[in-house]
Formats: structure tokens, sequence, C-alpha cells
């Protein structure tokens, strides 16, 4: 299991491959996961390869061949598992004791206990981030329930599928006019370090005003969808 | 020790939750000994009673109570949850969105 923690879309994970079939992140309360019916991470007929969770770290228990974690949220505990990998040499995640964490993983379910394989922990440093994590919980959960209402997807996984953790997302963002998502995808598409500049831009809608131009970008700075990188001219996208 | 099941709240709903352990983010105004006195995101003045008087966050910082409340305005802790400190910009409005949204969506925890 390496460190990088690279395509959340293939299908296949190490070491869980055989367990979980689907694609995407899917935030969860621990409580959703304690009454998942067995291993797989699915919700109104979707399958997610992964779920990340939001939650305090209530015991650090350390073997040689693992660390345990007790995981708490306001909706209950699970123990999560972070398999320590020969020559890892306490490579272990930056976590602390009654603190909150941030850790993607995937579900087992053995003799009707639930537990988390971890990929990923993270400390949660800005209290932010427990709020954005749980409103993301509601967002997945009701959404997932309208997709299947409105006829959904055939159970076949293909890359419409809807992601609901926002970090991962490439999907269309939301609350932008055709206009604001065409330049949000062309800064987006920009691979460069410094990002792509105002001029570069201006050059590629050039249909559009330039005070226009410079309005749908002051907006969605204000918004948090993208930042000026080395100077106010160029422009970096948060996602 | 078991698990206790809380629910988050933000300052209007604490009397509704009297005797009920809650979470609740308030931001730090004072603390004088085991007595915290802060704010929470609708702005309501709440006396927390701390279990063990430390605590490190100043002025501003937001922090995590969990505990029971009494009354309008004092929570009896069990734990506070410290972060990164007074120069986070914490999302009141966000936060009492949530503890709305949490408190008023139906059937959370159906999945199909």
């Amino acid at each position: 299991m390496n460190d990088s923690f690279g395509d959340f879309n293939a299908t296949q994970t190490a070491g869980a491959a055989s367990e979980q079939k689907g694609e995407g992140i899917l935030p969860m309360l621990i409580k959703q996961i304690l009454l998942l019916p067995e291993g797989n991470i699915e919700l109104f007929g979707m399958h997610y390869a992964m779920t990340t969770v939001v939650a305090i770290v209530r015991n650090i228990e350390t073997s040689s061949t693992k660390i345990t974690y007790t995981l708490e949220d306001h909706t209950g505990r699970l123990d999560a598992h972070y398999w320590l990998e020969e020559g890892d040499a306490h490579k272990a995640p930056d976590v602390m004791l009654n603190n909150y964490v941030r850790v993607y993983g995937t579900t087992r379910s053995q003799g009707g206990q639930k537990t988390l394989m971890v990929f990923k922990a993270l400390p949660v440093l800005d209290p932010n981030e427990v709020t954005t994590h749980l409103l993301e919980v509601l967002n997945a959960r009701y959404k997932a329930e309208a997709y299947q209402e409105k006829g959904g997807s055939s159970g076949h996984q293909n890359s419409t599928m809807p992601d609901f953790s926002a970090s991962q997302s490439n999907a269309l963002v939301n609350g932008l006019d055709a206009k604001q998502q065409a330049v949000f995808q062309a800064i987006k598409s920009n691979v460069s370090e410094e990002g792509i500049g105002r001029k570069e831009l201006k050059g590629k809608f050039s249909h559009i005003s330039d005070s226009e131009l410079n309005n749908i970008l002051e907006f969605m700075i204000s918004e948090g969808h993208i930042y000026s990188s080395i100077d106010a001219d160029h422009f970096i996208c948060t996602m | 020790m078991a698990f206790d099941p809380r629910t988050i709240i933000n300052g209007g709903m604490l009397k509704q939750f009297n005797g009920q352990t809650i979470s609740i983010m308030v931001r730090v105004e004072s603390v004088a000994g085991s007595q915290l006195v802060a704010t929470s995101t609708d702005k309501q003045k709440l006396r927390i009673n701390l279990s063990s008087g430390e605590l490190s966050s100043a002025e501003g910082a937001w922090v995590e109570v969990i505990g029971v409340p009494h009354g309008n305005d004092t929570i009896r802790a069990q734990e506070v949850i410290e972060f990164g400190g007074e120069e986070i910009d914490f999302d009141a409005d966000g936060y009492n969105s949530l503890a709305h949204l949490l408190n008023n969506v139906k059937q959370l925890f159906r999945s199909g």
C-alpha cells in the first residue's frame, strides 16, 4: 500500500479488490457504516470504492503489523486498522488522541463486526472541516436518494456516477453558470505550476468582454473555486 | 467507556436538549478557573462548567464542547476539543445550517 493517494476512481484498490466494486468516495457517519448490511459501501443502489470519515481518535494501539484506531463521531464508534508495511519504519499517521482525524478507507465486515481499513489518515486542524464533512454526508445521502428516484444508473458503474466528496469531484461545480463553468474548466485543465494567465484566458474567451471575464474571475475567487497564484493575473483552481 | 450518542446543536437549541448529551461549537470569550464563558454560533452567551480546569485555547478560538446542558445557557462539559486556535475563521453560519439540518432531515440513516 503506498502513501501517494492516487487515482480514487480505480475500481481495483490494493488489498480490497475482491470486496469493493465501485468508484468514488462516499462521505459517511460512523453509524451509517455500522448499519451497512455487508462490507460494501453502498447507498441507494450505488457502490463506492471507499469511504471518508471525520472523527475523534479515542484510542491508539500499535502492534508490529498494524495500528488500530478507535474512531468516534457523534453517531458511533468504529475500529480502524492501518496496516504497517515492512521497511515502513514508523511512517505512522500524524494523529493525536482526542483530536479529529480524517480517514479514507474501505469497510470490512467480519462476523457482523465492522472495521475500517485505513488507506490514509490526516489530522484535522480546522473545525470547518468537520462542518464540511457533515454537510457532505447529508448531501450524499439525499442526492443519492433523489438520483435513484430519477431512475439513476441501472447498477452499471460509469463515469457519470455522482461523487459526493468535494475533494475528488470532477463533476461540474455547483453555482456556476455556463460561461463561468467554461472559464473554470479552462483554469482547471491548465496543469502548469503557476496556473493560467489572465491574458491567455482572454484569448481563449475572446467572445467574452474583458470586464465580464474579470467579473467572472472575481466571483469565482470569492466563492473559493479559484485563487491567484504567482501574481494577481494567474489563476489555479482549488479542486 | 461505552459510547453515548450525542446531538449537534447551537445555542438556541440548548433548552430543548436539557439533560441530553450534546456537542456544540463555541467561541471562547474567557476562562476563569473551571468556568468557560463562550458564545455560540447563533450569538448566545453560554456558561460552560469544565470537568478539568485546563483549556489552552485563547479568546476568539472556536472549540467543541461535549456535555449536558441545563437551563437556557449552561452546559456541564464532559470534554472540550480544541483545534488550531484563534486565528481560524470559523464559519458560524455554515455550522448553524448544519445544526438545523441534522435535526430536521428525515430518515438520515435510510440507505435504500
